[in-house]
């Protein structure tokens, strides 16, 4: 067996050359013979972590050098990689180790478009979930799962990664589409085919906020009207509402119907909700102001219906739109545009 | 392959001129001697990439695997550097100078226990280089200085025909160590042995400009006509030109 090295003669079998001490066996395959190469992104992390590392070494206090190389090795190994999988897999893209987590990759991929299209269900949720835990994994096999040795430190390390990925993928989201809002439906309106819990997309354009029509359906931030406090305070959540008068027209609710300038509106269509539906009001929209019909728990409140009541709930300024709604997303067997 | 065996460094860097005989034969050593070339002309990436051509060619050339994790470590690529003196020594387990770039790149990398275990290791092995006790050298230098100067001594005596290379990398550690005179000692030597070396007159220029000699700016001068347009150089030597007279005298 003839060593490839220093071409001396070895016994049959042997393992390494008892001249130069090479290893014989050779594994048949072609042996990659490039270096692997540190990403220039890296460099003022790695730089950063050394400086730690060399303040650990000059410091005169055993315990000091313990935490600054602990945290030194964790900036170097762990967080770049955690750093740049912020998008998942671009670490592993620039280290050109994607193939190791490809299939990760595709089912995050899968699941993430799953959970966008099935957004505002159960299922959905569940989707999007599971995506962040892909997202999660993925960041994780960078480095982390290598370095960190002990079980406790990568559950604790999944636990953060995880939940930072919650509040980014929240804010992303925000980011990406800023005019896009959604919210849960409280109105039931047989003649649009809406039912309470149907999820509705809603945009934000200044220009459709000058051309709300009657029967059009927008996103709010309601008054929450109680106690002693009849002026209200801003809900911090969207709430759907159908505009049901617009400024100058003159409505009425009389047995349980709108009426608006003398004229009877379609039950089906413009439906008086449960908590007025018994109560008789009249009102003359004034300017730059709408009559909105709205699901509220008056109970809730402990307060008796009155006109004040109502004006402060119901009638809404036009900056205080948030958003046209266009299209409804959930069901599935309803989703298209609302017209 | 014995190292700067047949070193010709006679023409301009990166430029080489034509043979009568027509293009050389790109063997192992043919790159081998290229990535020697781009080493003595500073220009560590392109050696890196030599050194990886040479093993292309023949994998079991060890001075190239020793080469690429040095490079490694010149390019500031520790870690890698590690890494691959890991897998050099999956092939060649009984190398002493595999241990030893090793723990130079755990010392660069601000490691100094685990630098110490592995230069251990390189020392206690049988086949002890030069290299070694250089590396050995840059280890100690701030513990023990005398341990260090007697380990260069040693890398020095054990160098042979390595001496040229040896030597430059002395010089670049007592430059490094703000030991500037025994640095341009060394380094003049080097330049007697490699006269065309841009990265020996660089660092003898910056050595020179920080004692504050007039030759210094020569000496930069000399080393970015043999490598035009080298960023460093050109760095070096309009600071060089920066300097005033009180810092110069002050230097001195």
């Amino acid at each position: 067996m003839k060593c490839e090295r220093c071409q001396f003669e070895n016994i049959p079998g042997s393992k390494t050359c008892v001249k130069c001490g090479v290893i014989l066996e050779s594994t048949g395959e072609q042996e990659n013979v490039y270096p692997p190469r540190m990403s220039k992104l890296a460099a003022p992390i790695r730089y950063l972590a050394r400086l730690i590392r060399r303040c650990g070494i000059l410091s005169a206090k055993r315990i000091m050098i313990l935490s600054v190389s602990w945290i030194s090795s964790f900036l170097d190994d762990i967080i770049t990689g955690l750093v740049f999988s912020v998008l998942p897999g671009f670490a592993h893209l620039i280290q050109k180790r994607f193939k190791e987590i490809r299939w990760l990759f595709i089912v995050w991929l899968m699941l993430i478009m799953s959970g966008l299209f099935l957004y505002g269900s159960t299922a959905g949720v569940i989707c999007i979930g599971m995506a962040i835990g892909a997202h999660t994994a993925i960041a994780i096999q960078y480095k982390a799962l290598q370095e960190l040795e002990s079980i406790f430190k990568i559950f604790l390390l999944i636990i953060i990664v995880f939940i930072s990925l919650l509040f980014a993928y929240r804010g992303i989201s925000g980011r990406i589409i800023p005019n896009l809002t959604g919210s849960y439906s409280t109105l039931e309106i047989p003649g649009l085919n809406m039912a309470a819990g149907d999820y509705l997309l809603g945009w934000n354009n200044p220009e459709d906020k000058l051309n709300i029509k009657r029967g059009d359906l927008v996103l709010i931030y309601p008054n929450i009207v109680g106690g002693h406090n009849m002026e209200g305070v801003k809900s911090r959540t969207y709430t759907v509402v159908q505009i049901v008068a617009t400024a100058g027209e003159r409505l009425e609710i009389k047995d349980g119907v709108f009426i608006i300038n003398g004229q009877k509106l379609d039950p089906n269509t413009f439906p008086v909700q449960q908590w007025l539906k018994n109560y008789s009001y009249s009102v003359t929209i004034q300017e730059n102001s709408y009559f909105i019909s709205i699901q509220y728990n008056v109970n809730a409140n402990n307060m008796d219906l009155n006109d004040e009541y109502i004006n402060n709930v119901c009638i809404i300024n036009s900056n205080d739109i948030e958003s046209k709604i266009f299209m409804r997303w959930m069901p599935l067997m309803k989703k298209g545009l609302i017209k | 392959m014995a190292r700067f065996s047949q070193l010709e460094f006679d023409e301009t860097y990166p430029e080489r001129k034509k043979t009568l005989s027509g293009e050389p034969i790109r063997d192992a050593k043919y790159f081998y001697k290229e990535a020697i070339r781009s080493q003595l002309a500073g220009d560590f990436e392109l050696a890196l990439r030599n050194y990886s051509r040479t093993l292309e060619k023949n994998r079991m050339i060890f001075e190239a695997w020793v080469g690429q994790t040095l490079m490694l470590i010149e390019l500031g690529e520790y870690k890698e550097a590690i890494v691959w003196a890991d897998k050099a020594l999956e092939n060649f387990p009984d190398q002493s100078e595999l241990f030893a770039v090793k723990a130079l790149a755990y010392w660069r990398d601000s490691q100094p226990e685990k630098a110490i275990d592995s230069s251990d290791i390189s020392v206690s092995k049988n086949n002890v280089t030069s290299r070694v006790w250089l590396i050995r050298a840059e280890i100690m230098f701030n513990r023990k200085s005398t341990v260090a100067e007697s380990c260069m001594s040693k890398a020095i005596s054990l160098a042979g025909k390595e001496i040229g290379i040896i030597r430059l990398d002395t010089g670049r550690l007592l430059k490094n160590k703000k030991n500037y005179f025994a640095a341009i000692e060394h380094l003049n030597e080097v330049i007697r042995i490699f006269p065309q070396s841009p990265l020996a007159w660089y660092e003898l220029g910056c050595c020179q400009s920080e004692l504050g000699f007039s030759q210094a700016k020569a000496t930069i001068e000399q080393s970015l006509k043999l490598r035009p347009n080298w960023k460093l150089a050109k760095t070096a030597l309009s600071k060089c030109k920066r300097k005033g007279f009180f810092s110069k005298l002050f230097r001195r």
